[in-house]
């Protein structure tokens, strides 16, 4: 399959590959993470691997490296079963990986880091030589263009620098023979970028093979011999990357989808009304200058890859992070919120995108974590109306359709759906204006994503202004009547319907500039 | 548009289930179904009632004597008050090591105020009271604002109240001039109730109300559960965990207090040995019929299962090192037992309903919990 087809086309295939994929499975309490996918990689080549968020490339990518045992398929290096039951032994087979959150022991140094599990003490009298150590180190480092003390520690440095270090580390390999690269530019600079790239291609002319994960197209293209599409855990191309152009890898990557109209979005023209929220100038660590209107009645879509900050605007707004520049309006007035309780009593509520993190206290009841914002609503010469309270709570638990035993049941026995719902169950209970959410949708089966929608939709027709951050492209597709397009922390573009469709969404935040994605 | 929003989903949706009211009844589980998993939390009440059984019948006469009773219930009355208060700064997810010298520093200043002040007692009382409250929004101020971690805060924050008590007392006992209206704060009783069993269950019953009935009891819980969660629930976690610390400082005032008036005398170094209980007590009672969350009541069976415990082997003619032995053997094995029981029963009960698609209306259910369930089929 995936060899043939790329057999033909490509010179490096006559000799047999380094790695290759067979038919590898791998799926999590029933949802098939990777499907039967099978292509192989060659010594000498930049193979890139794309498909959108929850395609199934991180997973494969972690079957290759031990962290999980494939279902079924099996994955041959130089035409041996490979089967990696630990970290160390990846690392025995030539087998380096570089993440987007680089694997390092912050509080250790350069040089420890470098070396830490490989088997490279440079000893004298049985004691590690430092100064010898650190040559060696400073010798990798040099390699990939760093130009840092190796005794610092990894915590002083900041996040390229340290995306850097990982990749010394590859450097020290006794025999790399394939290096992985998961997404490892999004928090690169473009000069660090190119920096990389020069990496990877030394280390294609030392015959290692080079596996390149990225969301970033135009990297594709710059940087990679071959590339494999994935879609849904399934395999679904490997070409050329010289056959391709952006237009037919995007559309290899989202696939020929059937055309949808759920979207019922009214298309009452914004001009003239007054925005409920506006946000000016929004600067933090990740965002420059975002500036941004909120209607009433809207659903407004904040579509971006991860990093770009979506998340930082949404606590902005909320008044759960502070802006270093900027100013928040809310209905022409200026508002300065310095504490989530400052938004909610105007009306806000905020679903954040990780439930176990910061969404749920999960010891709780479902009542009690249904009424904890509107305590005030129950509480009566200082004490709680326990009753009314958990009447209140059942009440709003039918309502959106929340199932649990009863409403005593902790929510940390809930299903991910059910705990979406008593979350939106809280806060659309209360008298409601501005509705933010983060990936509404995250691990929610898909009978309780329509009930969401659902939800959502009609909490909008109710003249509350609603902003949706997703990672979902088909969500904000048929959710939003605005769709903002966020990259690296700046607003790069608006789309309105019937523009609010996943390949206007990609070819906007991939780059490629269409007249649609310049609207704004 | 601002009024309260009513929402109902769409009702001509196609559902799994239409919940009626009796899908989400208000009432808990009946206690014979909870009864099995909770059971690893019921080890330190069946223990509690294995000493009472045992030692009732060993030894009658004098263990449930009424003297024998009230003895166990005054001695641990100063402690419990501690213990209470330091319940609520653990259900936080915080800490707090310098109620030991907290309670020793207001035990002597307030026995300085009114034997070389010569203060009036009551205000004497009200100005240690002041000064407890202080200690626990010094310590919850390092911890909150300063982000200094609860265990270093407390403990610096305890080593210098420390340093305090002896730069006040210069080392000794302070048992002159003690006027007789202070000492009978701790010696006054009602009928056949001393006045600290009085304040215990005074102090325990307004923790608890506190704890269960009100709104920043409420948040507390919340805190200690997640407190990311509970920021952004809108609830302005500095402000309730200063208040955590400052019920512990003014719990510890009060036990120092009293600690003083029962003996007449304040020493300088009085609250140590109170320290180490009152965590074993709040730790056992985290272990006791709620998994893993501190509360008044299980703190209060902490410090009398213990207490009963050592009466019953110091009536046997057990030695006076006994209580450290069971102190420690009872926490590990009440925690470790309640760890173990949970483990091996299903902690979570899968809802009744949650995974049934939208569009499919399976039967749903298990028919076994089903019936046994207070819902109604």
């Amino acid at each position: 399959m995936g060899i043939g087809a790329a057999a033909g086309t490509s010179g490096i295939a006559q000799q047999p590959p380094i790695l290759e994929f067979r038919e590898v499975t791998k799926a999590f309490s029933g949802q098939v993470a990777v499907d039967a996918v099978s292509f192989s990689v060659h010594a000498g080549e930049v193979h890139a691997l794309v498909g959108e968020n929850g395609a199934g490339k991180t997973t494969l990518i972690k079957v290759l490296a031990g962290e999980h045992t494939p279902d079924a398929g099996e994955i041959l290096l130089d035409g041996q079963p490979l089967a990696i039951r630990h970290p160390w032994q990846a690392t025995e087979h030539g087998l380096g990986f570089i993440h987007q959150e680089p694997a390092l022991v912050p509080s250790l140094s350069v040089t420890e880091n470098v070396t830490l599990g490989l088997d490279l003490m440079m000893r004298r009298l049985g004691l590690i030589d430092w100064r010898r150590q650190h040559q060696l180190v400073r010798r990798a480092l040099e390699q990939v263009g760093l130009q840092i003390d190796p005794r610092v520690r990894v915590s002083d440095l900041g996040v390229a620098d340290r995306q850097l270090v990982a990749v010394a580390r590859i450097m020290l390999l006794k025999a790399p023979r394939i290096v992985v690269f998961d997404e490892v530019t999004a928090p690169l600079t473009a000069l660090e970028v190119d920096r990389l790239f020069r990496i990877v291609r030394d280390l294609r002319g030392r015959g290692v093979a080079v596996i390149y994960i990225s969301h970033r197209l135009e990297e594709i293209f710059t940087v990679a011999d071959r590339v494999t599409v994935m879609r849904n855990g399934r395999w679904v191309a490997t070409e050329p990357v010289a056959a391709l152009d952006q237009p037919s890898l995007i559309r290899l990557i989202i696939g020929h989808e059937r055309e949808r109209l759920q979207n019922s979005v009214n298309l009452e023209s914004t001009a003239n009304r007054r925005p409920l929220v506006s946000a000016h100038g929004l600067e933090d660590e990740l965002l420059r200058d975002v500036s941004l209107d909120l209607y009433e009645g809207e659903i407004l879509g904040i579509a971006g890859l991860t990093g770009a900050g979506r998340t930082n605007v949404l606590e902005i707004l909320f008044g759960a992070r502070a802006p270093v520049a900027g100013h928040v309006y809310y209905q022409g007035e200026r508002v300065r919120f310095r504490h989530p309780a400052d938004a909610i009593s105007r009306g806000f509520a905020m679903i954040t995108e990780d439930r176990k993190r910061d969404g749920l206290v999960p010891s709780f009841p479902l009542w009690q974590h249904i009424t904890l914002p509107s305590l005030k609503d129950f509480s009566s010469a200082g004490l709680l109306r326990l009753g009314r309270e958990r009447r209140a709570a059942r009440d709003a638990a039918m309502r959106f359709d929340v199932r649990a035993w009863s409403i005593q049941t902790a929510m940390r026995d809930l299903s991910g759906g059910n705990q979406q719902k008593a979350i939106l169950a809280r806060w659309l209970s209360r008298r409601l204006r501005v509705l933010l959410l983060d990936e509404p949708t995250h691990g929610v089966d898909i009978g309780a994503k329509e009930q969401i929608y659902r939800i959502i939709r009609q909490v909008a027709a109710e003249g509350v202004g609603v902003i949706v951050v997703s990672s979902e492209l088909e969500e904000l597709e048929i959710l939003c009547s605005r769709v903002l397009l966020l990259s690296r922390g700046g607003i790069i573009g608006e789309l309105t319907p019937p523009n609010i469709t996943k390949p206007y969404i990609l070819a906007g935040l991939f780059g490629q500039p269409t007249s649609e994605a310049d609207a704004s | 548009m601002a009024s309260r929003l009513q929402r109902q989903m769409p009702a001509n949706e196609p559902r799994a289930t239409q919940l009626d009211p009796q899908r989400v009844p208000t009432t808990p589980r009946r206690w014979y179904v909870r009864l099995p998993r909770d059971l690893g939390t019921w080890g330190p009440v069946f223990a509690f009632v294995v000493v009472i059984v045992v030692f009732g019948t060993w030894k009658p006469s004098i263990f449930l004597s009424r003297e024998n009773i009230l003895s166990i219930l005054n001695d641990n009355a100063v402690l419990s008050v501690l213990a209470c208060g330091l319940t609520v700064v653990l259900l936080t997810g915080e800490f707090d090591l310098s109620i030991g010298s907290a309670m020793t520093l207001a035990g002597v200043l307030s026995a300085g105020f009114v034997a070389n002040a010569h203060l009036a007692t009551p205000l004497a009382v009200l100005l240690t009271l002041l000064i407890g409250l202080i200690i626990g929004w010094v310590n919850g101020v390092l911890v909150f604002y300063l982000r200094v971690n609860a265990l270093i805060a407390t403990l610096a924050v305890g080593s210098i109240l420390e340093g305090f008590t002896l730069f006040y007392t210069g080392g000794r006992v302070i048992y002159q001039g003690i006027p007789d209206s202070y000492i009978q704060i701790g010696r006054a009783s009602i009928g056949a109730v001393s006045a600290p069993i009085f304040y215990m269950v005074v102090a325990g019953f307004i923790l608890w109300a506190m704890l269960k009935y009100t709104m920043p009891g409420r948040y507390l819980h919340a805190i200690g559960g997640n407190r990311d969660a509970a920021r952004l629930s809108g609830i302005r976690v500095g402000r309730y965990v200063i208040m955590a610390f400052m019920i512990s400082g003014l719990c510890a005032a009060i036990a120092g207090i009293v600690q003083t008036g029962r003996n007449g005398s304040a020493e300088p170094t009085g609250g140590a040995s109170f320290l180490l209980p009152a965590f074993a007590a709040a730790f056992l009672g985290a272990a006791t019929l709620r998994r893993g969350e501190f509360h008044i009541v299980g703190t209060l069976i902490g410090v009398y299962l213990i207490a009963s415990a050592t009466s019953g082997f110091f009536i046997l003619g057990a030695p006076f090192y006994t209580e450290e032995f069971i102190s420690g053997g009872l926490l590990i094995a009440a925690t470790a037992t309640s760890r173990f029981l949970s483990a091996g029963r299903p902690a979570k009960l899968p809802p009744l309903v949650s995974q049934a698609p939208a569009a499919t209306a399976r039967p749903q259910g298990r028919p076994d919990q089903n019936s046994t369930s207070s819902m109604p089929p």
